[in-house]
């Protein structure tokens, strides 16, 4: 584990290095924005050198950390539960066809729930509390999980599974040498899809559900009809969640892949 | 299961039979293997060898018949690499040594040991098995099997992907092994020139369902048989009208047939 996390250090600058085709891609967007900006109302879209200005403002001023610190709270949260139970119920489904011919109906129905339903029974439930976000997030992000999870468990070669009972594999060394390095890489783009549903999802629980967070601090700044502090704040979340996904997630998963990219 | 009697410790088969799905693939399979003895089984493709092979490990449940198996420790090397390509070469051997939970760096040492024997270097065994040559993988395979010291070991052509130096070199490494310690071998070939060098038994099976339709015994030690001995065996065994029929090819024997008797094969 160490080993891992000083691989990730150490690969850090390279990885880094090879983010400049995707700042020029942001870049590139954030050049179609302006030049919309132009030809649009700024009060309907106003131009980004505003909004990230106001961005500024927010962040210098501390309000924004402390938002977004309690946002990043929540949405983390609801998605390190539903990574955790997720991954391992979809797994334990995926040993038995039994289990996952059963799982996919329940699963469906979990992907078809919209969010705004279980967001409206977690504030029966939870109140205004933590729990209303925490929890629709955690509803929202178990889908992808377990799918991906089960799916990992069903596709490993029926092959190499023979081979670990030729071997007598105790049951953790199954898991840890046989099932989840496979598992890995399909869990990996759930995690990352995840990730992206918790964010999206715990803002709009705030919005609807409590007092503070980026979600109530973007209620505040459509009922003073202030389009750019709404913008800042979106570019602040959409901010965070890139950094969490490629500052972390991805260089793990390079680190954890890398038997795959060297074959 | 296990069978603990006065004499040493053996393999049995008694009337195993195997069917997939309605398909019968394996009727009536008597074998014998005991302690520190070679046998192969020799037969043509399809005729249920790495079914039998996979009943005796276990990995399959046992439909038809009995089998004991009083060996202790038993080992298994596949007719595929069947390597984890998320571990390093020297994991991969050390695999089966991790499952008895021997430490890290005594597995590890153990492993290296077996596969520099096997003409495996450190960065041969530092990489990933999608980095090695087929013929590497095998000897990794191969390797992963012995290091497990079994007193069974049960090979499905495991030296198919070498070249006929690395061959000589297994085959030596093998019956030094076996030299050494006890080990009973049961070797699926479809070398006839690599049962009789390695074998003290060579099992011929015959197709449709899989059945053995004959076997012979060669009781000289296998390290002193010499080249010609080797060849003189091999082409009685290819002259016999048994094998012949096993194998489809055509019925009538050479004019002359060589007695396999006078070569020192006795038919059972
Ligand atoms: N899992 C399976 N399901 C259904 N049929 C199978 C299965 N495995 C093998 N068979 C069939 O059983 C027969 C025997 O297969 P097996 O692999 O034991 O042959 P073999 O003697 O090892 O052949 P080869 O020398 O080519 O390796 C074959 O006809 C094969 O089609
Ligand atoms: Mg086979």
């Amino acid at each position: 584990m160490i080993g891992v996390f000083r691989q990730w250090l150490a690969g850090l600058p390279a990885y880094l290095w090879g983010g400049w085709g995707a700042i020029a891609s942001l870049l590139l967007l954030l050049a179609g924005w302006e030049f919309a900006s132009q030809w649009l109302d700024p009060l309907a879209l106003p131009d980004p050198r505003t909004v990230l200005a106001t961005l500024h403002g927010l962040l210098t001023e501390g309000e924004a950390w402390a938002e977004l610190a309690i946002t990043g709270r929540r949405a983390l949260t609801g998605f390190a539960l539903s990574l955790g139970v997720g991954s391992a119920l979809g797994m334990l489904a995926g040993l038995s066809m039994t289990a996952s011919m059963m799982a996919r109906p329940w699963v469906t129905v979990l992907v078809g729930t919209p969010p705004i339903g279980w967001l409206v029974l977690a504030m029966l439930w939870f109140g205004a509390s933590d729990g209303t976000p925490v929890f629709t997030v955690f509803v929202a992000c178990f889908p992808p999980i377990f799918i991906g999870a089960m799916q990992g468990v069903r596709t490993l070669d029926g092959q190499l599974r023979e081979m670990a009972q030729a071997f007598a594999l105790p049951p953790l060394q199954r898991l840890f040498d046989l099932y989840l390095p496979h598992v890995l890489s399909y869990l990996f783009p759930a995690w990352i899809t995840a990730l992206g549903v918790s964010w999206k999802v715990v803002v709009m629980a705030e919005l609807l559900a409590t007092a503070d967070g980026v979600g109530a601090a973007l209620a505040v700044t459509r009922s003073q009809l202030d389009t750019a502090g709404t913008l800042a704040w979106i570019v602040a979340v959409v901010g965070a969640l890139l950094a969490v996904e490629y500052l972390l997630l991805e260089p793990v998963k390079r680190e954890v892949e890398r038997w795959r990219t060297l074959a | 299961m296990a069978h603990i009697g006065v004499t040493a410790p053996a393999l049995e088969l008694a009337g195993v039979g195997h069917a997939y799905g309605a398909r019968t693939v394996l009727s009536g399979i008597d074998l014998h293997l005991p302690a520190g003895r070679i046998h192969a089984l020799v037969g043509p493709s399809g005729c249920g060898k790495t079914t039998l092979l996979h009943l005796v490990a276990g990995l399959l449940p046992l439909q038809d018949g009995a089998i004991r198996n009083g060996f202790a420790r038993s080992a298994c090397m596949f007719q595929q690499p069947r390597l984890l390509p998320w571990k390093s070469a020297l994991d991969n051997i050390a695999l089966g040594l991790k499952a008895r939970g021997v430490p890290r760096a005594a597995r590890h040492a153990q492993a290296r040991d077996q596969a520099r024997r096997f003409g495996l270097d450190d960065t041969a065994l530092g990489q990933y098995p999608q980095q090695l040559s087929g013929g590497m993988q095998s000897r990794v395979a191969l390797a992963r099997a012995l290091v497990l010291a079994p007193d069974l070991l049960l090979l499905d052509e495991a030296f198919s992907a070498l070249d006929v130096g690395l061959k000589a070199e297994l085959y030596r490494q093998l019956l030094a092994e076996q030299a050494r310690r006890p080990m009973a071998v049961l070797m699926i070939t479809h070398d006839l020139m690599e049962a009789v060098r390695l074998a003290h038994a060579v099992w011929v099976m015959a197709p449709e369902p899989g059945r053995i339709a004959t076997h012979f015994r060669f009781d000289d030690a296998p390290a002193q048989r010499s080249d010609a001995q080797v060849y003189a065996r091999t082409a009685g065994l290819l002259d016999d009208a048994t094998v012949r029929a096993s194998f489809g090819l055509d019925a009538p024997a050479p004019a002359a047939p060589l007695a396999l008797a006078a070569v020192g094969g006795l038919r059972c």
